[in-house]
């Protein structure tokens, strides 16, 4: 399901990243809004939120109306706290549902917008870590050099036993995506590296597991190295930045499906 | 960073959890972001507030010390609870008293209270609020002459329509806003508490729209309109086959069943933004489910069960009337009779308390401070549809639904307003105790001519179960009382049969006083009617007026005349005698307003008020001006009790905690006892005196 979903982002997305990172967040944030929205009121109990946000509002009326009596203040806060949390519990069940689904969006999202590709002539870190209960003195993993020339391998494998890792500095040659090949105890395994410019989808890890299948999905799981737990490429951050403040992708993500979702709940009639 | 929404997509850690560290890190999703945020706003905004206030409160402390109005200082009490039942009767609380049947009531001290002349609400609780006799507030009826002319205008409110335009289009975008002001004079009593500091909350007592600024909160009520602007228009959507038809409270709208659908449309406000102010309308749809007992109502996307004989809750019903412009009201419906003869009931569309068209609150908050807390709830001035019951759209058990839901949310109010205010003033008005004696008086008698053709046995204990009702409700109010509280239930008058209306106009013209044209035929508003030869009218409910040379716009009595011509008619009134029974006097006493009042507003009473016999009332086509017909007939309506007769024979009641030092009370007393209640000065102008006089050192 994972690859299908990747597939379905790529398609999505592929296109997209030729307008730029912003509008293509704006756009799938519309998206994003607009279903999590539908979701939302089908889910949640809506008669319930519109009384509990009225409720709200009596309690904050009662605090400015009866001001003149001290103790109606405090009550006045009170009310309004605890019917705050009865406002936060019919919100609790849409977002224990919305929970898979957005995870599943954040998760694809990542790959496209979190970092920017590496430029020709950059240089980079490439670090292999250990898988948990291997053996912690390091096993002899080698990074090959590039068939290619897409990348020259700079360094001797630096082996950081505290860590479980091993790392190599690598220096990108060459636009476009390539792969990084290791092996190890005669196995071996690669990871892609990507360079260039615009907006493609830049795997940093590649994983094993279901958690690794789960959590990074552009490339299949370590599957042939039991040894390895994950092959992790150091890449820039991309920043997303409004009014000279920098903010990550997913912040930027988060604001922008919330004003959306505020302008389009009323036409959509979901009280939230 | 790039791992950060990795784990959070993962959903390894619960999401209330990260909600309590990072609001950002458990947003999944806008709808459950819209709750984190709001929460935050909410608990921010509320500390915030109450920390202002609290901050604040011993710097206002401070200052109304420095200002000499250090409140409570000269107070009996702490805290005084008025409980109107309006039109609780004396006489009739007396029977039950005596039955045991009012147990609550029974606990407290009771003696008579004398009512205003006219024993109506609105002049009696004008009395109540201000101390002051009619001539001092300026009320004498629902009614008065609109001068010039000889129509007739609410005496309480009058709203002015801004004066220019501007046209844009089909649009007309009025420059200002209407004008609505009070005619009541005087000041309540509960102004005058505030300005020495002590804080009140007036729920709903009759005369208070539009709303005036004191120290406190209130909640108007009567006399403020439905969206259509008038006291209560409804509509009974009728598939019977019958003619459209309109009467003084209601429209009959004839539908068609088409399939198992009806489709109407709802009326509401004139549109105020085009010319000629067509009326704006929302459409619905009715599904029949089969049966009679059951439909389904479409009104604007929202759909609710109707249920023959219940009301459905307060529904909201939005007009747009251009230009971006909404006016939000309030309806219910009530499924009179199902199936192909389909009968839907459509209450008035009140002002939405949430949005009101209209200010109905002080402070304007109020309002919706108490549909935030309560759900909406009825806002129109006379909120209980006797009208509907009268024109017999919906029937007696429908009338008791819609009446007591209205009663349980004032209620609701009440009770809050007891819990808010632990010092000062709480006065809250019920009017169902009125309502249900007007409509339900015909059922205690046998012989009453409105019982012809209606369900009468079914419903003889109404009465009673209301009296029972009120006295739990005292029951309920007293169990809130604290040692230093004191508890007032008062009514404004008491009741009286309405069994024959006597058309003061027609008699009028039977005696020569009021003449039509030549080949006229009377009408509604004094329609045919010859000015030039008419020296006498009636307007109202218990007004006689002289056509004055210099009062009125075709004047011919001249001062002079105006003496005799009076006398004249009051000893020909009080002479009459009911055609059908001789022993019968429908008028007991007429009073001469001249020689009845002193305050500065006494030119603005009719020049005779009427006190009718017990049993009588003015007819309901004499209400309208119409001089034709009977001048005596039978009340064969629904409305089949009142209050509108000599003012001796309906006293209202005084229950109270505290032990009165007077044998009885008049309303105008009331103002002047909860003054001296709180240690407060009794303005000289009040002349009433208080129930609980202190004993002298």
């Amino acid at each position: 399901m994972n690859r299908i979903l990747a597939a379905v982002f790529a398609a999505v997305l592929a296109p997209l990243g030729a307008v730029g990172p912003w509008l293509a967040l704006g756009v799938l944030s519309l998206v994003t809004a607009v279903v999590m929205l539908l979701v939302f009121r089908l889910v949640s109990n809506q008669a319930g939120i519109r009384r509990a946000k009225a409720r709200v509002v009596g309690q904050l009326l009662a605090i400015r109306l009866f001001k003149d009596d001290p103790w109606m203040t405090v009550r006045g806060l009170g009310g309004a706290l605890r019917e705050n949390l009865g406002y936060l519990r019919h919100a609790l069940f849409p977002l224990l549902v919305m929970m898979v689904p957005v995870g599943l969006i954040l998760v694809h999202l990542d790959p496209w917008f979190a970092r920017t590709p590496l430029q020709p002539g950059a240089v980079t870190r490439v670090a292999v870590v250990v898988a948990p209960g291997a053996d912690r003195s390091l096993p002899a993993v080698e990074l090959h050099p590039s068939d290619t020339g897409a990348y020259r391998v700079e360094t001797p494998p630096l082996r950081i036993p505290s860590l479980g890792e091993i790392d190599w500095r690598v220096r990108v040659e060459g636009a476009g995506s390539s792969e990084l090949r290791f092996s190890v105890d005669g196995k071996t395994f690669a990871k892609e590296l990507v360079a260039g410019t615009g907006m493609p989808r830049v795997n940093a890890v590649r994983s094993r597991g279901l958690l690794g299948a789960l959590l990074y999905p552009g490339e299949p799981t370590l599957e042939g190295a039991p040894a390895i737990r994950e092959v992790v490429v150091d890449y820039p951050a991309r920043e997303f930045t409004v009014l000279g403040l920098s903010m990550p992708w997913w912040l930027a993500f988060f604001l922008l499906t919330l004003v959306l979702a505020f302008l389009l709940k009323k036409p959509l009639r979901v009280e939230a | 960073m790039s791992r950060r929404p990795l784990l959070l997509a993962a959903g390894v850690t619960p999401a209330l959890v990260l909600a309590l560290s990072d609001p950002a890190l458990a947003y999944v999703g806008p709808g459950a972001g819209f709750a984190l945020v709001t929460s935050f706003l909410v608990v921010f905004g509320a500390v915030s507030l109450a920390g202002i206030y609290l901050a604040a409160w011993p710097v206002r402390l401070a200052v109304r010390l420095v200002l000499g109005r250090r409140a409570f200082r000269h107070a009996r009490i702490r805290r005084l609870v008025i409980l109107g039942l309006d039109g609780l009767d004396a006489a009739r609380c007396g029977e039950y008293l005596a039955a045991g049947k009012l147990p609550n009531l029974a606990g407290l001290h009771f003696i008579p209270l004398d009512t205003t002349l006219p024993a109506l609400s609105p002049v009696a609780w004008s009395t109540f609020q201000t101390g002051l006799d009619p001539s001092g507030h300026g009320l004498f009826d629902f009614l008065r002459p609109a001068r010039p002319g000889y129509s007739a205008e609410l005496s309480s409110v009058t709203t002015t329509l801004p004066p220019r335009t501007l046209a844009l289009g089909r649009y007309r975008i009025p420059l200002g806003r209407p004008r609505i002001r009070l005619r009541r004079r005087g000041t309540p009593f509960w102004h005058v508490l505030g300005r020495h500091g002590i804080f009140s909350a007036a729920i709903r007592v009759p005369i208070s729209f539009p709303p005036e600024k004191f120290r406190g909160v209130a909640l108007s009520a009567m006399c403020v309109p439905d969206l259509r602007g008038t006291q209560g228009t409804f509509t009974l959507f009728a598939a019977d086959g019958a003619e459209p038809a309109r009467s003084e409270g209601g429209v009959r709208v004839p539908v068609q069943v088409t399939g198992e659908e009806v489709r109407a449309v709802l009326t509401g406000p004139p549109n105020p933004l085009v010319a000629g102010h067509p009326a704006l309308t929302v459409p619905f749809v009715v599904r029949l489910d089969g049966g009679d007992g059951r439909a389904t109502l479409a009104l604007q996307g929202r759909t609710v069960a109707l249920e023959r004989g219940r009301h459905t809750e307060w529904l909201e019903v939005v007009f747009r009337a251009g230009l971006g412009v909404k006016i939000r009201g309030r309806v219910r419906f009530c499924l009179v009779e199902g199936g192909l003869r389909l009968k839907l009931y459509a209450s008035p569309v009140h002002l939405d308390p949430e949005r009101p068209a209209q200010p109905i609150s002080q402070p304007a908050s109020y309002c919706v401070y108490l549909a935030k807390r309560f759900g909406p709830y009825a806002t129109l001035g006379l909120a209980e549809d006797t009208w509907a019951l009268n024109e017999r759209a919906i029937d007696e058990a429908m009338f008791l639904d819609g009446t007591y839901r209205i009663h349980l949310e004032r209620e609701a109010m009440f009770f809050d307003a007891l819990t808010k205010v632990r010092r000062g003033l709480v006065v809250c008005v019920f009017d169902a105790s009125d309502r249900i004696q007007h409509m339900f008086t015909r059922t205690l008698e046998a012989d009453h001519p409105a019982n012809r053709g209606k369900e009468t046995e079914a419903y003889r204990g109404v009465i009673e179960d209301m009296y029972r009702r009120m006295d739990d409700l005292v029951g309920r109010t007293r169990a809130r009382l604290g040692p230093d509280d004191a508890l007032l239930v008062i009514s404004d008058h008491g009741f009286s049969s309405f069994r024959r209306g006597i058309n003061l106009n027609a008699w009028l013209r039977e005696e020569g006083y009021l003449v039509l044209a030549p080949d006229a035929e009377p009408g509604v508003w004094f329609a045919g009617v010859d000015w030039s030869k008419t020296r006498a009218y009636a307007l109202g409910l218990s007004g006689i007026y002289l056509n004055l040379a210099g009062r009125e716009a075709r004047g011919i009595v001249g001062a002079e005349e105006a003496r005799a011509l009076k006398a004249e008619l009051s000893a020909k009134l009080e002479a009459l005698r009911d055609p059908e029974d001789a022993g019968q006097t429908p008028i007991r006493r007429v009073f001469d307003a001249a020689s009845l009042h002193h305050g500065p507003y006494r030119d603005e009473a009719p020049d005779l008020l009427i006190g009718y016999g017990a049993g009588y009332r003015i007819s309901w086509t004499g209400a309208t001006g119409h001089a034709g017909g009977p001048a005596v007939e039978d009340n064969t309506r629904a409305w089949s009790g009142d209050h509108c007769v000599d003012p001796a024979l309906v006293p209202g009641v005084f229950f109270s905690t505290l032990q009165p030092t007077v044998e009885r009370a008049h309303l105008r007393d009331l103002a002047p006892t909860a003054l001296d209640l709180f240690g407060v000065p009794v303005p000289e102008l009040l002349k009433g005196v208080p129930v609980f006089r202190r004993k002298s050192a």
